[in-house]
C-alpha cells in the first residue's frame, strides 16, 4: 500500500513536469472518427473527454482527461497543453477510472466494476457494434447498437456471463422468487411496450428502472451482488429491433447508464431499398432481406432472384426461369456472385426456387448499368448477393416449412464477438408426395428433388480484421420417367479477409473455389443407355484495396485472377449392358486475369464523377486453339445533384465476356453448358451508355426516376439452325457470333415510407440480333435484325406492401408485359418417308405470344413481440397468379387424327395457394 | 419434352379423376400439391398468326443408283388452309418436273407418275468421281435445285440380329455398322414380311347365285404380308467410337404378335448420308414430336439442300447413294417362344341357318363339308387375304422370301 502510494506520488509528479512528454502521451493520434457517415459516436457516454486516472506501464497517471472507445476498445487520452487525442499502448494500461467509474482489464477488454460482494464480482461490459446502414433525412448513415455484456467474476477470477434472468436464477437458486415476481410484474406492461418502441426513445420510456439506493441496505454484503443482479435481471423489459424488423437482441438486462444518455433522435425510416439517388452508380439497384418478405412470391420462398424481376428493366424468358434478361442482356451475360463465388446454375427445380436460401442471404445489389471496375467478365448485369453475417452474440435460428420445401437456418457464437457460425440448409419434400400419387396421374414415376447447405464461419480476428469461411453445396435431381433422370451441382467455397486501416482504408482479399456440374442419364433404350455429364471447375484469387485520398477523391484498386478448366461433355455407358462406348470431349482450360483503378472524385457538393479502368487478360489454353485477349475497359459515371431533391446521372462502360453458356432452351436448364473463348470463339463485347433523373420529394416519401440506355454487342453466341450442342467435337462450328443493339427507357415511382410502400414501373426496351457473319449454312432470318428470345417491349409493374400493423401486412405485384417473341409454326408438311406431319416455322422470334399477365397477394404475419417467449413464430400465406391466368411459356402445333392443333404451355396456369409456417428460435 | 407434355396432359386427366374420387393418404399436403401440379397445363390455342408465311415447296425422294427413284413435289399447308380443310388435302400436289444432271453433261428427266405430283427418274449406275445435281422447275412455285453432289457408298453391316434382354416378351432389333474411314452417318430402313397360315384350310366355297358349293382353283391358306417400316433411323459413329456403331436398336416388337405366328423376316437396309441429312432427319423428328416442352430445343428451320437462285429453300433435302448395304434374318416361333393362342371362330348352333345365303349374308364362309353338311367361320379363318392384320395377306410369295 506504501509502495503503491509512492508510486503514484512520483507519477503525479512526473507527469506535471513531462506534461505533454510524458510516457503516458507517447502514442499515435487517434484517428479521426467519420461522424458525418455515423448516426453516433463509437464512445463511452459521449464524446467528451472525462478527467480519470490511467495505470499505464507500472505507473498512476491522475487528472488525466480520457475518453474510452468502445467500438475499437481503445483508451484514448488527451496531451495536457497542445491538447491532442492520443491512443497509448492500449497493451500497458492496466485500468483506468474515468468519473466515478473503474475499468479493469479482462481478455484485452476494460470491464466495469459495478459491484463488489464478498464472493463475487459483477463486470460489465460495454461494446458498440455496427448494426445496419439506415436511410436518415436522406443520407445514408451506418448505425452501431451498443452491448453492455453482464459477467459475475468469482474469487479466483473465474468469470461466467450472465444472460438472462433464468441463467442467473440457475445459478441462484435463492434468489430465484425475487427476480420471478420482477419479471411477472413487468409481463403485465410487455404489452405497451411497443407502442414505446415505435416512439423515438425518451427519458421516461418503460426503460428506465431506477434503483433507489435503499434497495440493498438490509441485504449482507456477501449476498449484494445476486441480489442487485435479481433486481435487474427483473427489470428486463423488451426486446430490441434490429433494421430488419425482426426480434433480435438479447434478453436479459437492461442497461441504466444507457438510459442515462438516451436522447430523442431523429425519425430514423427503415426502408427495403435505397433511394437510387444515393446510389453512386446509375443503374443500381440494392436491397435488404426485409424487401424480399414484401413481395409476393411462389411457393412461399422469398427469392432474392424473383425480386429482381420485379424491378424496371429485368425481365424473365419464362416463369419457371431463374435467368435475368437485364437490359437486354442474355442470362448468360449476368455476373452472378455469391459471397464472391460465382454460381452458374442459380436455380433449383425447373427455376422454382434460386439456389440461395432466403435465410442465408444478407444484402444484394444489382448493377444494371455502370458497373463498377472490381466486377467483370459479363457483359450485361451484376447480381452480388452477399451472405448475411452470423450474429456473434447469441445462438438463433430459425425453421420454415413450406408446401414443398422445407428450411432451417442456425446461427452459433462459438467465441462470443470473435467466431459464429452460420448454418442453414433447404430440401424438398415433392419427391415422398409424387409417389403416392396415383399411376394415371403421369408423375407415379416422375422425381423432383433438391437440397441445399450452405454457411458462413465468420471470425473477428480483431477490431479492423474479420475472416469470412463461405460454404455452399446444392444438388437438384429430376426425372420425368423411370427412364431418365437429370442431376447438378453447385459447389462454391471461398475466403475473404477485410482490414480496415483507420478510418480510411480497407482491404479486402478473396479465394474461392466454384464448381457446377450436371449429368443426365437416360436409359430408355438399354443398348444405348448412356450417362451425359459436363463440369466445370472454377478458381480465382482477388483482392483489392479501398480507401479515400482526401476529402474529395475515393479510390479503389485492385487485381484478380481466375482459372477455369471445363470438360466440356462425357458420354459414358449407364450400364455393363449398354453398347455406348465411353468418350470424352477434351478439357478446355483458360486464365483470366484483371487489373483495375476506380477513382470516385466529388468535384464539387453536388459533381461526383467516377472513371474507372479495367484491363483484362484472357489466355485460352485449350489444345489447338490457343489464343490470348487483352482488352481494356472503360467505365465512367457522372452524378449532379441539381438540389436535395433533383439529380442527374450518366454512365458509360464497356465489357468482355469471355465464357459463353451454350444452349438452345428458353431458359437455363440442365442441359446448358459453357463454353470458354478460344482461338475460333472471341469474346463477346459490349458498351452500354445510360443516363438517369431523379426527383425526390421533400420528406423522402417518393423517388420519380427515369432512367434511358443504349448498348451494343459483338460475338453474342447463339446457336445455328439445327446445331448439335452436346458432345460436339467441334462446337464452335453450331454456334455462331452474333452482332446486338438494345435501347431503352425505364419509368419508375417509388413510394419508401410509410404504411403503403412499393412501386409501379414502366419499361420500354428493344433487344434485337443480327448475323453479319457466315458462320452456319445461311444467315439466320436472311442476316436481317431480328428479336431476341427476351425482347419484350413493354412491361409494366407494380409491387406494393401495405402494413396494417406491425405485424400484419399484405402485398400484392401485378406484372403486364408484351409477349416474348418466338419461332411460330405457320404450317404444315407431311414426311411421306417418315410418315410424319411436320410443322413450318416462321423465322427466328417472327412472331410474338399473348402479352404476359400476373397478380400475385400475399399476407404475412410478422412474429410476436412477446418479450419472454422462446420461440417466435409468424407464417405467410399468399397465391401466386391470383386470376389464374395461363400466360404462355410456349406454343406449338401436333398433328391429332385428321387435323393440326396448336397448343399452348403454361407452367402456372392456376391459381398457386401457398403457406409457409416458421419459427425462430 | 415430349414426356413432359404428356405428364402435363395426365394433370388434366387427374383433375376429372381425382375430383370425385377420395385422396386418403396425406390429404393436406398432396391435395396442396396436386393443386400445384395442376396448374402446369397444356390447353388448345387458336391465335396461331394464320396470314404469316406462304406455302413452301416440299421435295422428297433420293437418287439411288441403279433404281427407278420416286420424288413427290407438294406444297406445304398454311394453318390458314389446315384449319379450314383436314390437313391431309390442304397438301396439294405441284405440277413440275425433275431432272438429273450429271458433272460429265449428261442429264436425266422425270416421267410424271398417274398420281400428281408423283414422279421417277431411272436413275443410271453412279460414278463416284464425278457430282450429280437435281433440278426441280415447277409450273407456279419456282425453279429449285441442289448443290452438286458426289455419291455416298454405305458401309457393310456387320450384323443384325435380334434378342429379348429383359425377359418382357419384347424383341429388340439391333443393327451394328462400321466403316474404317472415320467419322460417318448412316440411314436405316427397314422392310418386314411374314408367313400368314390360316387356322382352318377349306377349299369350299358357295355360289350365292347359283346356289351351289363349288371347290376353289386354289389354296388361300397361306400368304405373306410385306410391310415397309414408316420410320428413317439415322446414327453416327460419334457415341461409339472405333468407327463403328454397335448394337443401334433399330425397333422393338412384341413376341406374341400375329406377324412371329408362322415365319418372319426382316431386310434392313442402310445407306450413307452427310452430315447435313442427318441433322435435317434429327430435326424433323424432333420438330414432329419434341416440341413446347420446358427444355426442348426452340424449333428452328429445318436444312434444305434445294433453293432457287435467290435463295428461297425448298422444304427436303435429296440425298445421292452411292450404293445400299442390305442384311436379313428370319425367325421363327420356336426360337421366340411364340405361343398360338388363336381359336376359330364358329357361329353358336342356333345361329346356324339352313340356307348357306343367309349364313354368307351375315359374313360366314364355310370352314368345312361333310356328311354332317356345312361348317361355318369367319373368312380370316379360312382366307389369308382377309387377315385383320397390316391390310390382309399377298397369296404371292415375296422374291425374297427365303423359304
Amino acid at each position: 500500500m506504501i509502495a503503491n502510494t509512492f508510486v503514484a506520488v512520483v507519477a503525479m509528479a512526473s507527469l506535471e513536469a513531462m506534461g505533454d512528454y510524458a510516457a503516458l502521451y507517447q502514442g499515435s493520434i487517434e484517428p479521426e472518427f467519420n461522424r458525418t457517415a455515423w448516426n453516433t459516436h463509437p464512445y463511452l457516454w459521449d464524446e467528451e473527454f472525462h478527467e480519470g486516472s490511467v495505470c499505464y506501464d507500472g505507473n498512476l497517471y491522475e487528472h488525466v482527461r480520457l475518453r474510452y472507445n468502445i467500438f475499437d476498445n481503445t483508451l484514448v487520452v488527451l496531451t495536457p497543453q497542445t491538447k491532442l487525442p492520443i491512443v497509448p499502448n492500449q497493451e500497458k494500461i492496466e485500468f483506468f477510472t474515468m468519473g466515478e467509474e473503474r475499468f479493469e482489464k479482462r481478455d484485452g477488454h476494460f470491464m466495469n466494476v459495478l459491484m463488489e460482494g464478498n464472493n463475487f464480482r459483477l463486470l460489465n461490459c460495454p461494446v458498440k457494434l455496427f448494426d445496419s446502414e439506415t436511410l436518415v433525412n436522406g443520407r445514408m448513415v451506418r448505425s452501431m447498437s451498443e452491448k453492455n455484456l453482464y459477467y459475475l467474476e468469482d474469487k479466483n477470477g473465474n468469470r461466467t456471463q450472465i444472460r438472462s434472468a433464468r441463467s442467473f436464477e440457475k445459478m441462484f437458486p435463492n434468489y430465484k422468487r425475487p427476480s420471478r415476481i420482477y419479471r411477472r410484474s413487468l409481463e403485465t406492461i410487455s404489452k405497451d411496450t411497443r407502442k414505446y418502441m415505435d416512439m423515438p426513445q425518451v427519458e421516461d420510456s418503460l426503460h428506465v428502472v431506477k434503483v433507489p439506493d435503499t434497495v440493498f441496505a438490509n441485504i449482507p454484503p456477501a449476498d449484494r451482488v445476486p441480489a442487485y443482479l435479481a433486481y435487474r435481471m427483473g427489470s428486463r423489459v423488451a426486446m430490441e429491433y434490429d433494421d430488419d424488423d425482426e426480434m433480435s437482441g438479447e434478453p436479459g438486462i437492461d442497461e441504466l447508464r444507457v438510459l442515462r444518455e438516451s436522447k430523442t433522435l431523429d425519425e430514423v425510416e427503415v426502408t427495403a431499398f435505397r433511394p437510387k439517388s444515393l446510389q453512386a452508380h446509375s443503374g443500381m439497384e440494392a436491397f435488404t432481406p426485409k424487401s424480399l418478405r414484401n413481395v409476393p412470391l411462389v411457393m412461399g420462398e422469398a427469392d432474392v432472384l424473383k425480386l429482381a424481376t420485379m424491378l424496371p428493366g429485368v425481365t424473365t424468358t419464362g416463369e419457371a426461369s431463374s435467368g435475368l434478361n437485364v437490359r437486354g442482356g442474355a442470362s448468360e451475360q449476368n455476373l452472378m456472385l455469391y459471397n464472391s463465388n460465382t454460381v452458374f446454375n442459380p436455380m433449383h427445380m425447373f427455376g422454382i426456387f434460386s439456389a440461395f436460401n432466403p435465410d442465408l442471404v444478407g444484402e444484394s445489389e444489382l448493377f444494371k448499368g455502370g458497373i463498377p471496375s472490381r466486377y467483370g467478365g459479363r457483359l450485361s448485369s451484376v447480381m452480388n448477393i452477399k451472405g448475411r453475417v452470423p450474429n456473434m452474440q447469441k445462438y438463433s435460428g430459425s425453421v420454415s416449412i413450406g408446401v414443398v420445401s422445407a428450411k432451417a437456418m442456425a446461427e452459433l457464437p462459438v467465441v462470443k464477438d470473435r467466431v459464429s457460425i452460420l448454418l442453414g440448409g433447404r430440401t424438398t419434400y415433392s419427391d415422398w408426395m409424387l409417389k403416392r400419387l396415383s399411376e394415371d396421374s403421369g408423375y407415379k414415376n416422375g422425381r423432383a428433388q433438391f437440397w441445399d447447405a450452405g454457411g458462413t464461419i465468420h471470425a473477428r480476428l480483431s477490431n479492423r480484421h474479420s475472416l469470412d469461411v463461405n460454404l455452399y453445396n446444392s444438388h437438384d435431381q429430376f426425372s420425368f420417367t423411370t427412364f431418365d433422370e437429370y442431376a447438378y451441382n453447385n459447389m462454391n467455397y471461398s475466403l475473404e479477409l477485410k482490414s480496415y486501416y483507420g478510418n480510411q482504408w480497407s482491404s479486402y482479399i478473396a479465394a474461392g473455389y466454384d464448381h457446377y456440374d450436371y449429368a443426365n442419364t437416360d436409359k430408355e433404350s438399354p443398348s444405348m443407355a448412356s450417362v451425359l455429364s459436363f463440369d466445370l471447375d472454377h478458381y480465382y484469387l482477388k483482392g483489392m484495396v479501398d480507401g479515400r485520398l482526401n476529402d474529395s477523391h475515393k479510390l479503389n484498386a485492385g487485381m484478380q485472377g481466375q482459372f477455369y478448366d471445363i470438360m466440356p461433355g462425357s458420354l459414358q455407358p449407364q450400364n455393363s449392358n449398354s453398347a455406348i462406348v465411353g468418350r470424352s470431349l477434351p478439357d478446355d482450360e483458360a486464365v483470366e486475369a484483371a487489373l483495375w483503378l476506380e477513382d470516385e472524385w466529388a468535384m464539387t457538393d453536388g459533381l461526383k464523377l467516377l472513371g474507372g479502368m479495367r484491363l483484362n487478360l484472357f489466355n485460352a489454353m485449350k489444345e489447338g486453339m490457343e489464343h490470348t485477349y487483352v482488352d481494356p475497359e472503360l467505365r465512367l459515371s457522372a452524378s449532379y445533384h441539381l438540389n436535395e431533391t433533383n439529380s442527374f446521372k450518366a454512365g458509360f462502360n464497356t465489357m468482355h465476356q469471355y465464357i459463353h453458356k451454350v444452349s438452345n432452351t428458353m431458359i437455363m436448364s440442365p442441359t446448358d453448358s459453357w463454353l470458354l473463348s478460344n482461338d475460333q470463339i472471341k469474346p463477346q463485347r459490349g458498351w452500354q451508355a445510360s443516363i438517369g433523373y431523379y426527383l425526390q420529394s421533400e420528406n423522402l416519401d417518393y423517388e420519380f426516376s427515369v432512367e434511358g440506355y443504349v448498348k451494343g454487342m459483338k460475338e453474342y453466341l447463339t446457336y445455328r439452325n439445327a446445331a448439335q450442342l452436346s458432345m460436339n467435337d467441334h462446337l464452335e462450328k453450331d454456334v455462331i457470333g452474333m452482332d446486338g443493339r438494345a435501347y431503352g427507357l425505364e419509368l419508375q415511382l417509388r413510394k419508401m415510407t410509410g404504411k403503403l410502400t412499393g412501386w409501379i414501373s414502366y419499361t420500354y426496351s428493344r433487344t434485337q440480333l443480327q448475323q453479319t457473319n457466315q458462320q452456319g449454312v445461311g444467315k439466320i432470318n436472311g442476316g436481317e435484325w431480328y428479336s431476341a428470345d427476351y425482347d419484350i417491349p413493354h412491361d409494366v409493374k407494380l409491387v406494393a406492401n401495405y402494413k396494417f400493423t406491425r405485424r400484419f401486412s399484405m402485398s400484392m405485384n401485378m406484372n403486364y408485359s408484351t409477349g416474348r417473341p418466338y419461332t411460330a409454326p405457320v404450317g404444315v408438311f407431311y414426311n411421306s418417308q417418315e410418315r410424319l406431319y411436320v410443322p413450318v416455322y416462321s423465322d427466328r422470334n417472327a412472331v410474338r405470344m399473348p402479352y404476359y399477365f400476373r397478380t400475385d397477394w400475399s399476407m404475412n404475419v410478422e412474429p410476436s413481440h412477446h418479450l419472454t417467449a422462446a420461440t417466435h413464430r409468424w407464417f405467410s400465406m399468399g397465391v401466386y397468379n391470383l386470376f389464374g391466368r395461363k400466360n404462355p411459356y410456349s406454343i406449338y402445333v401436333k398433328p391429332e387424327g385428321n387435323s393440326i392443333k396448336a397448343y399452348k404451355l403454361s407452367i402456372f396456369g392456376a391459381p398457386i395457394p401457398y403457406i409457409s409456417y416458421n419459427i425462430k428460435f | 419434352m415430349k414426356r413432359l407434355i404428356s405428364s402435363s396432359i395426365a394433370h388434366g386427366s387427374l383433375l376429372m379423376t381425382h375430383s370425385s374420387s377420395p385422396i386418403t393418404h396425406h390429404s393436406l399436403l398432396i391435395t396442396l400439391f396436386v393443386l400445384i401440379a395442376l396448374s402446369s397445363c397444356i390447353e388448345e390455342f387458336n391465335d396461331l398468326p394464320a396470314s404469316v408465311g406462304e406455302p413452301q415447296l416440299v421435295v422428297e425422294g433420293e437418287i439411288v443408283s441403279g433404281q427407278n427413284c420416286l420424288f413427290t413435289l407438294r406444297q406445304s399447308a398454311t394453318l390458314e388452309d389446315v384449319s379450314n380443310f383436314h390437313y391431309q388435302n390442304s397438301l396439294k400436289p405441284v405440277i413440275g418436273s425433275l431432272q438429273l444432271d450429271c458433272s460429265d453433261g449428261t442429264s436425266y428427266y422425270s416421267v410424271p407418275s398417274r398420281n400428281k405430283g408423283f414422279y421417277t427418274i431411272q436413275v443410271p449406275d453412279l460414278e463416284p468421281d464425278k457430282t450429280y445435281t437435281l433440278h426441280v422447275k415447277t409450273d407456279n412455285m419456282g425453279d429449285y435445285h441442289t448443290e452438286p453432289m458426289k455419291p455416298l457408298y454405305a458401309p457393310g453391316i456387320d450384323s443384325f440380329t435380334y434378342e429379348m434382354p429383359n425377359n418382357d416378351g419384347q424383341i429388340h432389333f439391333s443393327v451394328s455398322t462400321a466403316d474404317p474411314n472415320g467419322a460417318f452417318y448412316v440411314m436405316w430402313r427397314y422392310d418386314e414380311f411374314y408367313e400368314v397360315c390360316t387356322p382352318i384350310y377349306c377349299m369350299w366355297e358357295y355360289d350365292v347365285e347359283n346356289r351351289e358349293l363349288y371347290v376353289r382353283d386354289f389354296p388361300t391358306n397361306q400368304g405373306w404380308i410385306s410391310v415397309t417400316s414408316n420410320e428413317i433411323s439415322t446414327a453416327s459413329n460419334e457415341a461409339y467410337g472405333n468407327h463403328a456403331i454397335v448394337g443401334y436398336n433399330l425397333y422393338q416388337r412384341n413376341k406374341q404378335e400375329l406377324r412371329f405366328r408362322t415365319k418372319y423376316m426382316s431386310i434392313v437396309k442402310q445407306a450413307a448420308i452427310s452430315v447435313d441429312e442427318y441433322e435435317y432427319y434429327r430435326l424433323l423428328r424432333i420438330q414432329s414430336t419434341n416440341v413446347g416442352g420446358i427444355f426442348s430445343a426452340m424449333p428452328s428451320e429445318l436444312p434444305s439442300n434445294l433453293k432457287t437462285d435467290d435463295g428461297k429453300k425448298a422444304i427436303g433435302y435429296i440425298g445421292v447413294r452411292g450404293s445400299l448395304s442390305q442384311k436379313s434374318l428370319v425367325i421363327t416361333p420356336k426360337e421366340i417362344g411364340y405361343k398360338d393362342m388363336i381359336v376359330p371362330e364358329k357361329p353358336e348352333p342356333d345361329k346356324v341357318e339352313k340356307d348357306p345365303a343367309i349364313m354368307i349374308d351375315r359374313g360366314w364362309v364355310i370352314a368345312n363339308y361333310g356328311p354332317s353338311g356345312i361348317e361355318w367361320t369367319k373368312p380370316w379363318c379360312v382366307d389369308c387375304r382377309t387377315h385383320f392384320w397390316d391390310g390382309g395377306a399377298s397369296l404371292e410369295k415375296p422374291s425374297v422370301w427365303p423359304f
